[in-house]
């Protein structure tokens, strides 16, 4: 199934894979820092200015986005609520889940640095499911989210936030906000937006420009077989779907090579690593197609492309 | 010759157009992950300042003003902000805080830093000084017309102590008097970072406390004291501490009208070398993708240097026909392989020429280049850190790099030219 000169298209797919894994664990890795150098909120976090009911408040709180009531003005108590299934950086244990009882607390690490198991906020006993935070010091050291809102405390901000700063139109549509001021950590430099914006764009620009480069290559190498198929009376489009086929197996064969040197460097990116090899694998295949469509034009043409 | 390179350029002019692109790309990507993410010496934030007197204490705490109420008594609540709540506040160690507005002088923007009385006491008394003298105290004390300034090193030879000249900051018109320079390298160490004050001009806050009558003067003073606002706030590291200095903070603040945000940077100095870990874990990701970026493009754009000497093969079989040496085509394909590849080069290179200080001079991070002696110190890559993986040699290893891509696309073409003529004699 798969010829010689493969290896012309499989090496590059296989520095390709690496180039995407390495690029899902700077974004995982990035989206992490924002979390933590931002006591959890993220950029596009805004603050509640009208004065809602609770019920109603967790009610029209539209998918994927989460509400934080803060009790104190530093913001390290907070009661937390979403619709969807957000989790933030854990050091151990679980985050909220729809099976968590209704007295828990995920805590910053100084709070279980004697082994403490439970949590007491005016008069109420939480207990302790996870522990919040990273391995250095962090802001969500002290940091304590419950689940359910103690009684008799006042709320002070209530920030919304939500997955996407797109997801933020809606939100603002259904309640009054304001924006919040972003705060401005010693790690800042590790979430700058415009180099990460930067870095992101050009290499999803080096993807799409590679794709189209290794569907060139493709179509070249493989150029006097397609010949011979065509010249013994198979049709261009079961040519295609031949290549086609070959070119997935070269781009599994990358993946299997490519999960394994993930488990040799342990980032253990998996779910985000298929959805984006899906991306690429169908980006190639559509960027070979397009070669070979306008290679056709060419030859109509005459003079257009190289031959 | 010409004519032959020509035709041959011209054959593949979609394709020539394509590999620059990608090869532009490439070089910027590496580039700009090279710039903010691998020299380990570079736009780090690690202080070299070593906080004496704090090493068993101290927490930032990075206040922010929000919607002020805009009327007559701002300044007056202003002053009261920061010289009866902020300064008098009894566990307050230090106001430090400074922002990015430049100076203009002639036309000319300038990068400017600013110390209180209490950053100064910190950070600003160990800056060396070339010529002149550094701040006193009673350049903070009272206003006297003009601001006593101190110039970086790059203004030597051009200002003199005691040359004195008019600027605009904040909008408004102000006198400025040289009284020192600085020596060279020197840096201002706030907040776990470091500017670096060679192209900069160092104000002092002069103390000012009464409203002036003009309200253009009135608002450069709001400024100048909503900076003050914003400080960052160095205190001792109990829990105790922080919640009354919190608790100082919030009463005086709403008393007087001034609604503010405390940001939070939880970071114990002494714990300064458990970020140092983090900053070396994220410089080990990007070098990662530095490393997949340069290895992924290369093996693609030379094997499609490859596939395109191919495809244009039977160009070279025609010149060969028409009895051309061998050494001749091989010179026409090196002459379009090199065009291609020191084209992009110098356009790129044009290009930072053209936004000089985009990446090294201005604040794209919000600090501009900082040199973490303190890690060098501790590493054994000390000198091979500070001599070959830094910043001024970015463009040289993009050269190499463009130089390799050059060889290695020739090699294949070589090979063939060398084969066929074999095969011809």
């Amino acid at each position: 199934m798969i010829k010689n000169k493969m290896g012309l298209i499989l090496i590059p797919l296989i520095f390709l894979g690496i180039l995407i894994l390495s690029y899902l664990n700077y974004t995982v890795s990035q989206e992490r820092q924002m979390f933590i150098a931002n006591r959890l909120y993220s950029t596009w976090s805004v603050e509640l200015v009208e004065e809602l009911e609770l019920d109603q408040l967790t009610e029209t709180l539209p998918r994927n986005s989460r509400v934080f009531l803060e009790h104190t003005a530093y913001g390290h108590v907070r009661t937390f609520y979403q619709n969807g299934n957000w989790v933030p950086p854990m050091m151990s244990g679980y985050f909220f889940n729809s099976d968590t009882s209704m007295y828990s607390a995920v805590v910053g690490k100084s709070h279980v640095a004697n082994g403490e198991t439970a949590i007491e906020i005016n008069d109420t006993t939480y207990e302790i499911i996870g522990v919040v935070g990273s391995g250095y010091p962090s802001a969500l050291d002290r940091l304590i989210l419950l689940n359910t809102l103690p009684e008799n405390v006042d709320v002070l901000n209530v920030i919304i936030d939500a997955r996407r700063s797109s997801d933020m139109e809606e939100i603002s549509n259904l309640f009054n906000i304001r924006e919040r001021h972003s705060t401005y950590t010693a790690l800042d430099f590790l979430n700058n937006h415009t180099l990460d914006e930067m870095i992101r764009t050009n290499i999803v620009l080096v993807m799409v420009i590679s794709s189209f480069l290794l569907g060139y290559i493709y179509l070249m190498i493989t150029e006097r077989r397609r010949i011979t198929l065509y010249l013994i009376g198979m049709s261009d489009f079961i040519i295609l779907l031949k290549n086609s086929f070959e070119l997935i197996s070269l781009t599994l064969i990358s993946f299997v090579v490519v999960i394994f040197i993930d488990v040799l460097v342990g980032y253990g990116i998996t779910l985000m690593y298929w959805y984006f090899y899906g991306v690429l694998l169908i980006l190639i295949i559509m960027m070979y197609i397009a070669n070979y469509l306008f290679k056709c034009l060419a030859k109509l043409g005459g003079v257009l492309f190289d031959k | 010759m010409i004519n032959e390179f020509l035709v041959s350029f011209r054959k593949g002019i979609i394709v020539n157009i394509l590999t620059m692109t990608i090869t532009l790309l490439t070089i910027y990507l590496l580039y700009l992950l090279f710039s903010f993410g691998i020299a380990p010496n570079l736009r780090t934030f690690f202080p070299t300042h070593n906080f004496d007197g704090y090493e068993t204490s101290g927490i930032n705490l990075q206040i922010h003003y929000r919607d002020w109420e805009e009327d007559d008594t701002l300044l007056e609540r202003l002053h009261f902000f920061y010289y009866d709540i902020l300064l008098a506040t009894d566990s307050l160690e230090s106001v430090a805080r400074g922002m990015g507005q430049p100076l203009h002088v002639g036309g000319i923007q300038f990068q400017v830093e600013k110390f209180d009385q209490n950053s100064f006491n910190w950070f600003g008394q160990e800056l060396d000084i070339l010529e002149g003298r550094n701040f006193v105290n009673e350049d903070f004390a009272t206003f006297r017309g003009y601001f006593p300034v101190l110039l970086g090193h790059d203004f030597s030879g051009v200002n003199e102590i005691g040359d004195t000249f008019t600027g605009v900051y904040f909008g408004f018109y102000l006198e400025f008097e040289v009284i020192g320079i600085l020596a060279e390298n020197q840096v201002k160490s706030q907040e776990w970072l470091q500017r670096r004050l060679d192209a900069t001009i160092v104000l002092p806050f002069v103390s000012h406390r009464y409203i002036p009558e003009d309200a253009n003067e009135r608002q450069f003073w709001i400024e100048m004291y909503s900076i003050l606002a914003n400080s960052l706030l160095i205190i001792e590291n109990t829990p105790d501490t922080i919640d009354y200095v919190i608790n100082a903070i919030n009463t005086g603040a709403t008393e007087i009208r001034i609604p503010y945000t405390l940001g939070n940077i939880d970071l114990n100095v002494p714990e300064t070398i458990e970020i140092r870990n983090l900053v070396r874990h994220q410089q080990e990701i990007m070098m990662f993708l530095f490393f997949s970026v340069a290895i992924v493009l290369f093996t693609i754009i030379t094997i499609f240097m490859s596939i395109k000497y191919r495809v244009r093969e039977r160009i070279y079989y025609t010149f060969m026909l028409n009895g051309k040496q061998k050494w001749k085509i091989l010179l026409v394909i090196f002459a379009e392989v090199s065009l291609l590849f020191t084209g992009v080069y110098l356009i790129f290179y044009e290009y930072l020429a053209f936004h000089s200080g985009f990446f090294w001079d201005t604040n794209i991070l919000g600090y501009s280049n900082i040199f973490f002696e303190e890690f060098n110190n501790l590493t054994r890559w000390n000198w091979f850190y500070r001599n070959i993986w830094n910043e001024n040699n970015a463009m040289l290893y993009l050269l190499l790099y463009v130089i390799l891509l050059c060889i290695v696309s020739m090699i294949y073409p070589i090979l063939k030219i060398n084969k066929l003529y074999k095969k011809g004699r």
